[in-house]
């Protein structure tokens, strides 16, 4: 497959990068997104709480670098990714995409800029039983993003669909079956091949393997890795499956309550955590293999509600080393090293 | 299992199972021909992807199997007794007694809408019959060894106001409340997060220990059965293509489906930035259907090592071995790497 199908257009639309760093193609500057949580009532409802399910993060992405945010269940991994694409609507923060502001776009922008900026950030949901809609052909599916964005003149569709199933891996007649057909490995495939419709540079890829039985996840992680290569496209990987997340990412943030723990190069951060919580986290995982299991430390408790997090540090309740003013100043994100920064009062 | 060691304490001996469905689209051959066993106390890792039958193979020593299923053939001997010719009065009475089950996700698993208490006494009440009150204060004892907090106040409680861990151990207080012989855990913790699946795996090993039961874990992680399994038997499409102690199926796997199921893994100790290694190994193709599975062995149109006699002859299994079965035409000759 040649490079060919990816057109080195011009960011019409999209100023080019002047106040930002132009190797960052993404970043995140203190993004806050809260859920009010009513209790409602037959007249009005009343506001009982806040749940913070992401409290003032930042982040950048390199071009062609996959970052991978891991973290446990409700920590905010998924919600993060949809308030940068504003697919759910964050409270506050900005997203820089190329040295654009898109959250502002997204609010106050033409319909034509917003198009321009969907087409570039696309969007791997996790499970490709509930992506595809089982009513549509694959051909289908895969031209909805062509008949949004008119992109293309309609006589260039159908080279292009050939193109996009050769590039995840399909067969050309493969276009025409629908989603029960096929099984979830290349289900996933077809999600793939949608996202790629548009000609994005940045995908977010949310749990892509996890629906995934094990011996397809290894053809899916390839396929991802080959395609950045081929075309050049930055990957925010979103997993709490550390092995695929230290496979696939160059880099890798620690999400804990809301918040980015640490921050770092992911063989420093797999050999080398400075944060408690990541160093529990990398020592709960069973590894495969029966003599590699001693020294594991095991987290007690649970994750606390995102609705009354612990004051100060959030993991301070469960840390083993926590000090007096870990439960009272909340510790900021410092780059404790080369490119690994820690939010810790106490590292290891 | 080996008929020439020592009889004494093999607690579960399964010979050819077979489990059909018999489904509109055709006969689908879930199970079949399996085999596998454990001794008491010993933790069996029933290792496979979806649809390999390890869930059937589990459910099908407790007779239920989910209908238009239906076990064909096999002979299930559990200390000593063949499960296969119960009445159904008998295996009420093993049921939840001599063999409990731990299922994937605790959430389905619990009645909403009845407390803790009431359904963990229930059991009790039922197979032990004693009276309530006795029977709160063994669960309130259980709950307090899994690791619960306020026990008599927790099961008062219903199980929507118990987190998901939480959940899952009184699921596992749950299967003890008899003092089995055999566990049956399927996945227990797959629907759990790392930090949770920890603890559990612990409580579960420390467990066994204490009631010196035997357990079968239904997995398709290879991590967990590698921390707790003594040892594994791993499934491919209805069948056993490898069974031997845990340290030698991870070392020196001679199936070539297992070595290729543990190098298609990425691995948190293994570093993958070098460009070169940004690839993982592949199985091609996918797991076959059931309705019309490939002639011969099983695994032979995704097998890198495939001859012939592969596509012709199902293997049976052979031992290779101190208490190392394969099921592979090239057995003797596959090593891992080679």
């Amino acid at each position: 497959m040649s490079v060919a199908i990816y057109p080195a257009k011009s960011e019409k639309g999209l100023k080019e990068g002047k106040m930002g760093d132009r190797q960052d193609i993404i970043r995140i500057e203190k993004l806050i997104k809260l859920y009010p949580v009513l209790r409602r009532g037959i007249f009005r409802s009343k506001e009982v709480g806040i749940i913070r399910a992401v409290d003032d993060i930042s982040f950048s992405i390199k071009r062609g670098e996959t970052l991978g945010l891991v973290g446990e269940s409700g920590c905010g991994k998924t919600t993060t990714a949809r308030a940068m694409l504003y697919l759910t609507r964050p409270t506050s923060g900005s997203a820089y995409f190329n040295g654009t502001d898109i959250l502002k776009v997204f609010r106050t922008g033409a319909k034509e800029e917003i198009f321009e900026i969907r087409r570039r950030l696309q969007y791997v949901f996790q499970d490709p039983y509930l992506s595809l809609n089982p009513r549509w052909s694959i051909a289908e599916t895969i031209l909805e993003p062509f008949r949004v964005h008119r992109h293309l003149p309609q006589k260039q569709w159908e080279d292009r669909l050939i193109e996009l199933l050769e590039l995840v891996g399909l067969e050309r007649y493969h276009a025409w079956r629908y989603p029960h057909e096929f099984s979830g490995g290349q289900r996933q495939r077809v999600g793939i091949a949608r996202a790629l419709a548009v000609e994005p540079q940045f995908l977010i890829c949310d749990e892509p393997v996890s629906s995934l039985d094990v011996s397809v996840r290894a053809q899916i992680l390839n396929l991802l890795v080959e395609l950045q290569e081929k075309l050049g496209l930055t990957y925010l990987y979103i997993s709490h499956d550390l092995s695929s997340v230290r496979f696939i990412s160059n880099r890798v943030a620690v999400m804990y309550l809301g918040k980015i723990v640490e921050i770092a190069d992911v063989d420093e951060l797999f050999a080398h955590p400075l944060h408690h919580y990541t160093h529990a986290l990398l020592g709960a995982i069973p590894v495969p293999d029966p003599e590699a299991q001693t020294g594991h430390s095991i987290l007690k408790g649970e994750v606390p509600s995102a609705m009354n997090p612990p004051p100060g540090c959030r993991f301070h309740p469960r840390c083993e080393a926590a000090l007096k003013r870990c439960s009272e100043i909340e510790p900021e994100l410092i780059e404790s090293g080369d490119s690994h920064s820690v939010a810790c009062h106490n590292p290891r | 299992m080996d008929e020439k060691t020592d009889n004494k304490d093999i607690l579960l001996d399964v010979k050819d199972l077979r489990v059909y469905f018999y489904t509109g689209a055709g006969i689908v051959r879930a199970v079949d021909g399996a085999a596998f066993g454990l001794r008491s106390a010993q933790t069996l890792g029933l290792v496979g992807e979806s649809g390999s039958g390890k869930t059937i193979s589990s459910l099908s020593l407790l007779r239920l199997i989910p209908r238009p299923g239906r076990i064909i053939s096999g002979r299930i001997d559990f200390q000593n007794e063949n499960i296969m010719e119960k009445t159904e009065a008998d295996m009420i009475k093993i049921r939840g007694k001599k063999i409990s089950m731990i299922f994937q996700n605790p959430a389905y698993s619990l009645n909403p809408i009845y407390t803790i208490g009431d359904q963990l006494g229930e059991i009790l009440i039922w197979h032990e019959k004693i009276k309530r009150g006795e029977a709160n204060g063994r669960i309130a004892e259980l709950l307090r060894l899994v690791g619960i907090t306020d026990p008599e106040s927790r099961s008062r409680q219903f199980p929507h106001e118990l987190s998901g861990g939480m959940k899952q151990r009184v699921c596992i207080a749950r299967a003890l409340l008899c003092n089995p012989a055999l566990v049956l855990a399927d996945e227990p913790t797959t629907n759990l997060d790392v930090t949770i699946q920890a603890q559990i795996l612990d409580l579960l090993a420390d467990l066994k220990d204490r009631f010196h039961m035997a357990m079968i874990l239904v997995t398709h992680d290879m991590g967990v059965v590698a921390r707790m399994a003594d040892r594994i038997s791993v499934m491919y499409a209805g069948r056993i293509c490898e069974t031997s102690d845990a340290g030698t199926i991870f070392r020196e796997p001679c199936h070539p489906y297992t070595s290729a199921l543990l190098s298609s893994m990425p691995r948190i100790d293994q570093s993958y930035s070098r460009t070169e290694a940004r690839r993982l190994t592949v199985i091609h193709g996918r797991i076959p259907n059931l309705i019309d599975p490939p002639s011969g062995c099983r695994f032979h149109p995704r097998c890198p090592h495939a001859v012939e006699a592969c596509g012709e002859m199902m293997p049976e299994p052979e031992q290779i071995g101190e208490d190392h079965f394969v099921s592979c035409h090239l057995s003797g000759q596959i090593r891992k790497g080679t």
